[in-house]
């Protein structure tokens, strides 16, 4: 039997002219899927570094005047899509070491825990160098309402009844401010007795915090503030400039001064 | 070259040589021809003929794939891998379980040696129980112990073939004989 299977396995190589794949496929496959890991690792990283950036800038001294625990504030704060990004690049790292010649000899978790271990490692590198900021921005600039989903930093410090106002400074006078929201209403504050931490010579086009209170007004959006203060990136604003209500033509539907 | 034994190659290097030699895989067939024969029945049930036609499949797919053999691993696992492999896909949808495995006297006495089975077996005891009851297992059960008492690899080398870490391996061994233990206890009640 053995002599004859021989014969009609080595004849069916011949009849239908069958070679060994060359070498180099192999490689290359192998080298693809580290690749891939790798760049997925790197991708990890750069959501982890955002992440960071994010829940550092966590505004936990306002915290109390929104009625929350500084617990719950920063559970509200965490940026979940950043998060669910990051997972989704860890479990396809993941997947693609599980899929190299060696990755099934090493355990679910040790896989996991070292694609962990880097993408951590990775952010915190590239978090200290301002890359976290940097994609931050870069997100809040050109992907819509990236900031109704990537960094609500600024949605969550929108809460007019409570006081707390956030923004960006689009017109700066003695006694009046324009204030941009991030839903994109033009509030006007006034400002005559207000403390302005941090003043800058002009904040115009950069997005401040405002503590203060609501002025209950048909007409207008009103606010009367008590504190400003700066708020550092990342905010998630757009940092392109914004013209004030009078330069834009036609004059903006949504607010309701004038 | 002369197509001979070659009894001082080893498969590893019958594996490269293959590569520019075809007549040198005759060696390797017919090294392997009647252990991974033998593992089918045990893994699946088929007739002789489709044997036959798995088996051509098989050795195709491993002269194919020469090149990307692993020199990390024996020749030996990694020809299991690709068995293994194909009869799983072959076999998957169709569900085909062995009615009976056949198992020599000597694989008994190794099987009954194990601690975990060692006072089940003296209680089964007939031979043709315990081939019933590996045949009822399932697949991945069935597959590791086939593997450990029938093909008598070891750990790493089920490791190997399997594509899984090894305490995994462990694990799901042990799993299986907690349930052939089981199924035998009830077969012979």
């Amino acid at each position: 039997m053995t002599k004859e299977f021989q014969h009609k396995i080595l004849e069916a190589l011949k009849e239908k002219d069958i070679s060994p794949r060359p070498r180099w496929t192999f490689l290359v496959k192998e080298k693809m899927i580290w690749a891939s890991a790798g760049v997925v690792i790197v991708l990890g990283s750069l959501a982890a570094a955002t992440t960071i950036a994010i829940v550092s800038m966590h505004d936990l001294d306002i915290a109390g005047r929104l009625e929350h625990t500084k617990a719950g504030w920063l559970l509200l704060s965490l940026p979940y899509a950043w998060i669910v990004l990051l997972v989704g690049f860890l479990l396809l790292a993941e997947y693609n070491i599980r899929h190299t010649k060696q990755g099934y000899r090493y355990s679910l978790i040790k896989i996991t825990g070292g694609v962990i271990g880097l993408s951590i490692i990775g952010g915190l590198g590239l978090y200290s160098i301002g890359l976290g900021h940097d994609l931050d921005d870069v997100m809040s600039r050109h992907v819509p309402a990236y900031e109704k989903f990537g960094n609500r930093r600024a949605a969550h410090l929108l809460n007019p009844e409570r006081g707390v106002l956030a923004g960006k400074v689009l017109v700066q006078e003695e006694e009046f401010w324009q204030i941009q929201d991030v839903e994109k209403h033009i509030w006007v504050v006034s400002v005559e007795d207000a403390e302005i931490v941090g003043r800058e010579h002009t904040l115009v086009g950069k997005p401040v915090r405002v503590i203060g209170e609501l002025i209950k007004d048909d007409e207008a959006y009103a606010f009367e503030a008590g504190e400003i203060l700066p708020m550092k990136p990342p905010h998630g604003f757009d940092r392109t400039e914004r013209k004030p209500l009078r330069e834009r033509r036609p004059p903006p539907q949504q607010t309701r001064t004038q | 070259m002369q197509h001979t034994q070659m009894p001082d190659t080893t498969d590893e290097e019958l594996a490269v040589l293959t590569i520019s030699n075809q007549a040198l895989f005759g060696i390797l067939i017919e090294r392997y021809e009647g252990k991974l024969r033998r593992y089918i029945h045990r893994i699946t049930s088929v007739t002789k003929e489709d044997c036959d036609d798995i088996l051509q499949e098989i050795f195709i797919n491993v002269y194919k794939n020469l090149a990307g053999f692993d020199t990390s691993l024996s020749f030996s696992s990694w020809i299991y891998r690709i068995a293994h492999n194909h009869v799983r896909s072959q076999f998957r949808k169709k569900q085909a379980r062995p009615q009976s495995i056949i198992i020599d006297a000597d694989i008994l006495e190794n099987m009954a040696s194990d601690e975990d089975l060692h006072s089940t077996l003296d209680k089964a005891f007939a031979k043709e129980t315990l081939e019933r009851a590996l045949a009822q297992l399932d697949e991945k059960y069935r597959t590791v112990l086939v593997l450990k008492f029938l093909e008598e690899k070891e750990y790493k080398e089920i490791s190997d073939i399997l594509q899984k870490p090894s305490g995994t391996i462990g694990t799901l061994i042990n799993r299986a004989k907690k349930k052939l233990r089981a199924i035998l206890e009830k077969e012979s009640v």
